[in-house]
């Protein structure tokens, strides 16, 4: 112990600790409920009397869903859109921040064409604009119109552009003089010291290719091409009429399926929960420790 | 030297990019003013009709393009695996017509709004489409829709003419300009406002069922007090009430507002002939100040201003409540929930209670339901009529019966529901078809052929026959009461229809004024957060006439006079 256990120490410690955990149940709360309003019944359920245990335990919903066919096929249409869409975005992140982070020296005019990036953070098409490229490019309807618009993350690649920039400069001189090219520099000598950072952006760029649902509803022609949170949008959305006809009646039933759209949510947000705590150390030391030591 | 040669390479590439962005921008354009599709290539010239037999077939198959937003079917025995393109609606519109329907896209209902706005701006319109009226008067204004006149006058089938007239020429007249028709459509009239109540919670106090405001205060003062569901414990309250008790969809304050002759959002017709806004009249005020008392009492839950819709109705289901002003169709939700959860449970709908002697006057909005238009460009205008003749022969009893050789229905993969454009005709003749065969105890529901709306009235009465079954199914009583029993939904809703003293009209069907659309967010808003910090009690009710003041001075005045010349020069009268 290196503190003396003084009284405000001690009250700075309960303090502390008191608010973070009541930061983390903030957190965590939401998720038991959705996780007990899933696996209880229907009745108790829209009578809104499920907190935070099961009312009536059964795994109807979920059984229900292991059947049901549109969920499973836009899990593993988002699946799909998060191996590609990842590859790609970081890709692209590495090869676009290699370059840009040597001096004006070893690349001349560096500044345009960071400014040319840097640009796209500030000014952006808009939506329809956005829209029409899409469809002008014949991307309509495929997975690539959810990854290619947005493949180049430029704030990624200024975040990587700049941990790059904190390597030493006799790490790339002594690699040179072996005999290294530049693809072999970055491959060999830069990506396996950025580890942190390439798990940081890793990480953003995942979860932000797996939580994204309006591009789908843009792109895609028919529901059968929805990822995961797309369709799952179109679960909760929230009916807005002024009065109920016959032909919108179908929305009310859908309102009484409360169990089924929470257990359908819980487990869209479940693979995200799982790959979280495996990264977070990264995470961590990616943000906190921006350099190499010398 | 090398280096500097790859960076004019580089920098040119740059160039080259941005150039070729904004040539692809020239290129959409260009597209855009000239919108000859792919689709519609296909429609030749020589397929012209060879007579004016309302569901005359092709020679030649013509194409038609449309865009659809969609719901999962809600029949529970709907094949699986039936997308909206391989609908038998789309096969059958095939053989019969020769006409080959191509969705451009379809995307869930919910969603559709934003897709189709997307649509509009980027000039990618199918050629036919179902618009609601905001949208039709802005592609009338832009001129881009066909004339159908002539379409409907020589291909529109007995059947259809009947559902489309059925209002008096109403709908047609709103859809005419220029002596053109641009648009097809059925006008409907929207719900009437009842009070729907537990019975069995009126029977455990030994009270009547209250029919004038007074006597509903009463009774709501002793569902919260004299323990109604006899569990000994102090859980329920008198009214239900959501944050959007003056326009929302149900749960709500509407119907309380109407029987104190107040209307909020809605336009009457004043004693000088003018269009008068409810909101700012003195009966708001009246019904407001009642509210508030209501609110002190107990009878109104603390927390209303938190819930929607939505949450409210988690408390109709749980039990805490046992009145709530509201629509036809409760029985069908959330009402067979309450049910399921306490078999006690019953509810009956009454009319409007009354006040000071005077009944309470629904407000019965007319609106003009979808609206099918037609692109200018489109060289089959006949084809769109040709296609609502489509769906109403399609309804001929033999086709809805489930055990006819010839049913097309969910279960043998056509989805009605996906296919437009659809009419419907009003519930009557359907619920006077239903009661009778019912009252004859028939096991089968015959309906002549051309009946309007078999399809509608199979469903019903299959309902009605799985109640009589089992009365404990709690899905089938929703079902029955709000559409087929005597003293149920629709039943109540047609008698005040019949009874000129107990309604009012909404004169004002128009599309959003100027002003309204620049204005009308904040004004509602102002409406909204004045009215709930009344009836809460943070503000006196004397805080209504500088609400007045504030509503006319920012826009309200303006909203009036706009609204009041759309009326004189485009109401149907």
């Amino acid at each position: 112990m290196f503190y003396k256990q003084s009284l405000s120490r001690k009250l700075f410690n309960v303090t502390n600790v008191i608010v973070l955990t009541l930061i983390t149940l903030l957190g965590i709360l939401p998720f038991i409920h959705l996780l007990s309003v899933s696996l209880s019944s229907n009745v108790a359920a829209s009578a809104g009397e499920v907190s935070l245990w099961p009312v009536g335990f059964t795994l109807d919903a979920y059984h229900f869903l292991s059947k049901k066919a549109e969920f499973i096929r836009s899990f593993v249409i988002s699946l799909e859109r998060v191996v590609l869409g990842t590859a790609i975005n970081m890709l692209l992140v590495f090869l676009t921040a290699y370059p840009l982070s040597k001096t004006n020296e070893q690349f001349r005019f560096r500044t345009v064409y960071v400014w040319f990036f840097a640009l796209t953070m500030f000014f952006g098409g808009g939506l329809i604009p956005s829209y029409i490229v899409v469809k002008e490019t014949g991307l309509m309807n495929s997975i690539w119109a959810l990854v290619l618009p947005g493949a180049l993350n430029v704030w990624n690649a200024v975040m990587m552009l700049n941990f790059f920039r904190g390597i030493p400069r006799e790490m790339e001189e002594a690699a040179t003089i072996d005999g290294a090219s530049h693809l072999s520099v970055l491959w060999r000598i830069y990506l396996p010291i950025s580890l942190p950072s390439i798990a940081t952006i890793g990480l953003f760029t995942v979860v932000g290719h797996w939580n994204s649902w309006f591009d789908g509803i843009l792109y895609m022609n028919s529901p059968e091409k929805y990822p995961l949170q797309t369709y799952l949008s179109t679960l909760v959305t929230a009916i807005n009429v002024k009065s109920i006809t016959i032909e919108n009646m179908s929305a009310l039933q859908n309102l009484s399926e409360r169990t089924l759209r929470t257990a359908q949510i819980f487990l869209g947000a479940l693979p995200i929960m799982v790959v979280y705590p495996f990264l977070q150390k990264y995470f961590v030391k990616g943000i906190t420790v921006g350099s190499v030591k010398e | 030297m090398k280096r500097v040669t790859t960076s004019v390479a580089l920098i040119s590439t740059l160039l080259a990019t941005m150039l070729l962005a904004a040539c692809s921008n020239n290129k959409e354009t260009a597209g855009e003013s000239s919108p000859a599709n792919t689709a519609t290539a296909s429609s030749s010239q020589s397929a012209e009709p060879v007579s004016n037999d309302p569901l005359g077939k092709y020679p030649e198959p013509v194409t038609v393009t449309q865009v659809l937003g969609f719901r999962p079917p809600e029949e529970a025995d709907a094949l699986q695996g039936v997308t909206p393109e391989t609908n038998g609606y789309i096969k059958d519109l095939k053989e019969m017509l020769n006409i080959e329907l191509k969705y451009k896209w379809t995307v869930p209902s919910d969603q559709f709004d934003q897709k189709f706005n997307l649509a509009i701006a980027s000039g990618d319109l199918p050629d036919m489409m179902m618009v609601d009226y905001n949208t039709f008067v802005k592609f009338k204004e832009q001129g881009i829709l066909a004339d159908l006149s002539e379409a409907y006058q020589n291909y529109a089938s007995p059947t259809l003419r009947k559902i489309i007239e059925s209002d008096g020429g109403f709908a047609l007249k709103a859809m005419t300009s220029d002596n053109k028709l641009l648009g097809l459509a059925s006008s409907g009239e929207g719900g009437v406002q009842v009070l729907w109540i537990r019975k069995d919670w009126l029977d455990n106090l030994g009270l009547q069922a209250p029919t004038s405001i007074e006597e509903l205060e009463k009774v709501a003062d002793a569902f919260v007090k004299n323990d109604p569901d006899k569990n000994g414990k102090n859980d329920t309250y008198g009214l239900a009430l959501n944050k959007n008790f003056a326009a929302g969809w149900g749960f709500d304050a509407k119907g309380f507002f109407q029987s104190s002759g107040s209307y909020p959002f809605a336009w009457l017709k004043g004693a000088d002939g003018k269009l008068i806004p409810g909101e700012i009249q003195p009966e708001t005020k009246a019904a407001l100040a009642r509210l508030q008392s209501w609110y002190q009492s107990g009878i109104l839950e603390k927390e209303f201003a938190l819930k929607d819709e939505d949450k409210e109705s988690e408390d109709l289901v749980a039990g805490k409540v046992g009145i709530s002003f509201g629509e036809w169709w409760y029985p069908n939700w959330p009402l067979n929930l309450n049910k399921d959860k306490d078999p006690k449970a019953d509810w009956i709908q009454l009319e409007l209670p009354s006040l000071n002697g005077n009944p309470g006057k629904t407000l019965i909005s007319r609106g003009i339901g979808a609206i099918m238009v037609v692109k200018k460009d489109f060289e089959h205008p006949e084809a769109a009529i040709k296609m609502a003749n489509f769906f109403q022969e399609l309804q001929k009893p033999k086709y809805v019966d489930k055990n006819s050789p010839d049913f097309k229905g969910p279960k043998t993969g056509y989805n009605y529901s996906w296919y437009q454009p659809r009419y419907y005709s009003g519930f009557k003749d359907i619920f006077l078809a239903v009661n009778e065969a019912l009252d004859a105890n028939k096991e089968k529901l015959e309906l002549p052929e051309d009946f309007i709306g078999s399809g509608e009235a199979q469903t019903w009465f299959d309902a009605a026959k799985k109640y009589q079954a089992n009365p404990k199914d709690n899905t089938a009583w929703g079902m029955y009461y709000s559409r087929v029993a005597k003293d149920g939904g629709i039943a109540v809703a047609e008698k005040i229809k019949e009874d000129k003293s107990k309604f009012v009209y909404n004169e004002y069907y128009g599309p959003p004024t100027p002003t309204q659309v620049e204005k009308g967010a904040s004004l509602n808003k102002l409406t909204n957060e004045t009215f709930t910090k009344i009836i809460m009690g943070s503000a006196q009710i004397s805080e209504f006439d500088k609400y007045v003041e504030d509503w006319k001075k920012l826009g309200g005045d303006d909203i009036t006079r706009e609204v009041n010349e759309w009326y004189d020069k485009n109401a149907v009268k």
